[in-house]
């Protein structure tokens, strides 16, 4: 029985219910030990002192170490900065914090009340320096400069830093000639927004358990979404091979892009440093996963459109502009791809964006589900909606006429495929499911509120480095089954599950002869670059499809060989292989050798190995035949729409949602179940981000509200009465594994934008900034 | 100071000596090694760290081992039969209700807890006996779904019961 295309059960959701499964918090060895971290109260300052004496003397109190320069002195004054992109961040403060909440001391314990007692008897002299909060602030000609080293950073090729100021990375796009083509349009538009920074809020708090081997390298377990990507940041900031870190992760217990790139593994690692042999473990308290980790978010700028009277979109120009926090490697590949897709999922001949990375005194921003995409199509989507009611259009039928279809070329000039999805059949999808009146004002009005709707195109790309390849092994057991090994981290999105659903087409054979290996091990597990940017399935399929093909390869190799039969004549088929004739040999004869009647073996135990490696270019550098910033930098795109349809009570601005919709293009969906709980559990997420969360700071640049009393999250009560709505619009992809494309982090990115656009409706005020307070 | 108390957990009597500051939690999750219920704020919010305590559902989070002392006290290994899981299990894994699953355990234990204590609860009961309970990766829609499959499976007659 094919299982692709069904609804299978959840592979880890017995383990899961039971409480069997074992996260990172749930590790214990002997002799292990535990670590609490202090935390710079001020936003900007020098350390000037650390005095650690009484610290020390608390009993059980093991080892208490500072980030002074002296003690992160690998040797002949290398320290062990992290990054890959920008290599810009020591895993503890040298001499100066970037932020509040940065980690500046850290004691190692037998127990977590006995490191938080001597925490608090580190007495640490700052001098505090001006803290800049607002990005405007920061790229001001005299700001102060938060990394006067900028210059000298190790960088990756592609980036453009501005040093002597705070800008780390302006990736700028060009597409025709933007400045001229808005003095032929018909109407011009521009308005400024931005998105707020917000934390990921994953149940399970960033933690790595961390022991510095006696031959001088690390072991480390982290909760991870990245396991071979923390693998090259620990072995270059330690200058260690690659052979001597290993780097596992048990299971994520929630990732959202948040634990992707690094979290607290630079910092374990050197905190472990000190005590060479011992487990240590450090786990964040939920205060830090807001103050101390990577948040997401952050971004402000201005969208200018221009148009013909007839609705033909002509320019469009976008700042993008990234408050990144204090440190900028998790940060600066979201100014790319968030810069890239911001002009949005239409058909526009003239584009200028202009995206900048800039460091300010905050919280460290990273990926956050959704990559970038969700910033850039509030501005865009919120600026479509004003220009239907600018040119009295039905908004749907305005992005109808300006969607992207099969052979455009899009802002980055790469050709759209027929397969690669059908954006204005999603629309129409998206617009019926909603109830969606063309033409009509789709406002009525009732005793509880005033009703309002919107639709909302939406597209996303992974953003991914150019050599980010995904590799997969099947190993074959004596019986014919085989176990599926490949690092992709299953945090949730349910990867192990449809890797079993494909592996078991790809190969033939029941789902309960493939066992899905969900423990990766950077020491035994094939290289996977990172579990992001919703290309798992893509990705990861393929590699899968690969390893099986190459396994059945082997297989008939030894059936050939065993039987005395042309390699030719051996047909594999359904765990079944026959040779020309009637009989059939079951699959398990060849697995491990084929046996001969007199107990001679040919061949060995089969290892089906393949990979996927994108073909991709760096966006920053230029290439020939094209404007700047273009490229072939996406693998794939998958496009949608979504709609919302809300109650809006006028007496107490309290917004109902009544309608979460979305219709989406991913191809062929390998499980149905599972992708529309992806789905569902996005548009959740999107509608906290535009109606409950922000980070508050206080001037001097201290969060406000970094517990989950203060920071609300979406409840059960919160969508006791919304009605979800999910369309897959199945174009089967030309690449993709049975014609798959990802979908997870999809369903964030236009619903804030479409709950903007319905409350404008309602009420005709327009809103620019998140979260909406009507 | 060291305290020594006495609870029953999962059926077991467990001496154990605590300081005054210790909460059930980590008494429960690094003494007797009972992971299932997770830290995921440390102050009552997420309610990932919801067992049952005296037939209540509690955050062990918020109490503190002496408080627990004398106490008859299940977690979710206690629950959970040798050879089989519960209805409310079962009806997590049929929805879906289940991503990362670090919320999971807290999720099913208040259901438990509800249903013990009331075995006709409502889909409004349940719903109620999850207030307070977050879940960053589902979005509700499937928990929702538990909520309504528990209260129809509660109120059937026993010998149309659906079994586990």
């Amino acid at each position: 029985m094919k299982v692709v295309g069904q609804s299978i059960l959840r592979a880890d959701a017995r383990e899961k219910v039971t409480g069997q499964t074992l996260y990172i918090d749930d590790l214990q060895f002997p002799g292990m030990l535990h670590a609490r971290v202090l935390r710079s109260p001020h936003a900007h300052a020098f350390i000037k002192a650390i005095d650690v004496a009484a610290a020390r003397k608390v009993p059980g109190v093991r080892a208490v170490i500072t980030g002074r320069p002296e003690e992160q002195d690998l040797g002949g004054g290398v320290y062990p900065l992290v990054g890959a992109c920008i290599v810009d961040q020591p895993p503890m403060a040298m001499d100066r914090v970037r932020f509040a909440g940065e980690a500046v001391a850290a004691v190692v314990a037998e127990s977590v009340a006995a490191a938080e007692q001597a925490l608090k008897l580190i007495n640490v002299t700052y001098q505090k320096l001006p803290a800049v909060l607002d990005v405007r602030e920061a790229m001001a000609a005299d700001a102060p400069l938060i990394h006067p080293d900028l210059g000298n950073y190790q960088m990756a090729k592609g980036f453009h830093p501005k040093p002597g100021t705070n800008i780390f990375h302006h990736y700028k796009l060009r597409k025709g000639d933007a400045k001229k083509a808005f003095k032929t349009c018909d109407v011009v538009l521009e308005q400024e927004f931005s998105y707020p920074h917000m934390s990921h809020v994953q149940l399970e708090p960033h933690g790595a358990l961390a022991r510095w081997e006696p031959t001088g390298g690390i072991d480390l377990y982290s909760s991870t979404q990245a396991p071979f990507v923390v693998r090259g940041y620990l072995a270059r900031a330690f200058r260690l091979p690659l052979a001597r870190v290993r780097v596992r992760a048990p299971a994520v217990g929630g990732g959202f892009g948040g634990k992707s790139d690094y979290t607290v593994e630079p910092l374990t690692a050197y905190i472990a440093r000190h005590l060479p042999g011992v487990w240590v473990k450090l786990i964040l308290e939920r205060e830090e996963m807001f103050t101390s980790s990577v948040v997401g978010r952050g971004v402000c700028g201005s969208y200018k459109i221009g148009a013909k009277r007839d609705g033909a979109i002509v320019a469009a120009q976008v700042k993008y502009l990234l408050n990144a926090g204090g440190y900028g490697e998790c940060a600066i590949n979201v100014a790319v791809g968030g810069g890239q897709n911001s002009p949005g999922a239409y058909r526009i001949p003239n584009i200028m964006v202009d995206s900048y990375a800039v460091y300010t005194n905050r919280v460290p921003v990273g990926a956050f589900r959704g990559y970038g995409h969700p910033e850039g199509n509030w501005m865009s989507e919120r600026m479509m909606d004003q220009l239907a009611r600018e040119l009295k259009m039905d908004p749907v039928e305005l992005r109808l006429k300006n969607a992207y279809r099969a052979g455009d070329k899009n802002a980055i000039a790469q050709r759209l495929h027929p397969a690669q999805g059908d954006l204005p059949r999603c629309l129409r999808e998206a617009a019926k499911a909603v109830g969606w009146k063309k033409g009509a004002s789709n406002v009525t009005r009732t005793r509880t509120g005033i009703r309002a709707k919107a639709v909302c195109s939406f597209m996303k790309s992974p953003v991914q480095a150019t050599n980010a390849q995904v590799s997969a092994l099947l190993k074959f057991d004596e019986d014919g089954g085989a176990a599926l090994i490949i690092t992709t981290c299953d945090m949730g999105q349910g990867s192990a599950t449809v890797y079993g659903q494909i592996a078991a087409d790809a190969l033939g054979l029941p789902l309960e002869k493939i066992r899905v290996l969900r423990d990766p091990d950077t020491s035994l597990f094939p290289s996977d670059w990172q579990t992001i940017g919703s290309k798992g399935t893509y990705t990861g399929g393929i590699a899968i499809i690969r390893a099986a093909e190459h396994a059945i390869e082997q297989i008939r190799t030894t059936a050939a060989k065993g039987l005395g039969v042309p390699r030719a004549r051996v047909r594999y088929e359904n765990g079944v292989i026959t040779t020309g004739g009637k009989k059939r040999y079951p699959l398990h004869l060849f697995t491990n050798g084929y046996v001969r009647p007199d107990g001679r073996t040919i061949g060995g135990p089969v290892l089906g190995y393949g990979v996927y490696t994108p073909d991709l270019q760096i966006p920053g550098i230029p290439k020939p035949g094209l404007q700047e910033g273009q490229g072939k930098v996406s693998a794939s795109w998958t496009f949608g729409a979504q709609a919302v349809e809300i109650e809006f009570n006028p007496k107490t601005g309290r917004i109902k949602v009544l309608q979460l919709v979305t219709a989406m293009d991913a191809g062929r969906i390998i499980n149905p179940r599972l992708a529309r709980g992806q789905t569902v559990g996005g548009m959740v997420q999107a509608m906290g981000q535009a109606l409950m969360e922000t980070m508050i700071y206080s001037p001097e640049g201290v969060l406000r509200n970094p517990r989950l009393t203060d920071y609300k999250i979406p409840s059960l009560e919160d969508l006791q009465d919304t009605d979800f709505k999910v369309i897959f619009v199945e174009t089967p992809d030309h690449k993709g594994p049975f014609g798959a494309r990802g979908l997870a982090e999809h369903s964030t990115v236009a619903i804030p934008a479409c709950l903007g656009n319905a409350l404008a409706n309602a009420t005709g005020q327009e809103i620019y900034q998140l979260p909406i307070k009507p | 100071m060291k305290h020594d108390i006495q609870l029953t957990v999962n059926g077991i009597p467990r001496n154990l000596t605590v300081t005054a500051d210790d909460t059930l939690l980590r008494v429960l999750r690094e003494e007797l090694h009972l992971t299932g219920a997770k830290k995921g704020c440390g102050e009552g919010e997420c309610g990932a760290c919801t067992i049952i305590m005296n037939g209540e559902a509690i955050r062990a989070c918020l109490v503190l081992a002496v408080e627990a002392n004398g106490a008859d006290i299940l977690t979710i290994e206690g629950i959970t039969p040798p050879n089989g899981i519960t209805r409310v299990q079962q009806a997590f894994i049929e929805a879906d209700a289940v991503q990362c699953g670090f919320c999971t355990p807290g999720f099913v234990m208040a259901l438990e807890a509800e249903l013990r204590r009331n075995p006709r609860a409502t889909a409004a009961d349940l719903r109620n006996a999850l207030g307070g309970h977050l879940c960053r990766c589902t979005g509700y829609e499937a928990i929702l779904q538990v909520t309504e499959t528990l209260a129809t499976s509660a109120t059937r007659p026993k010998n149309t019961k659906k079994r586990a």
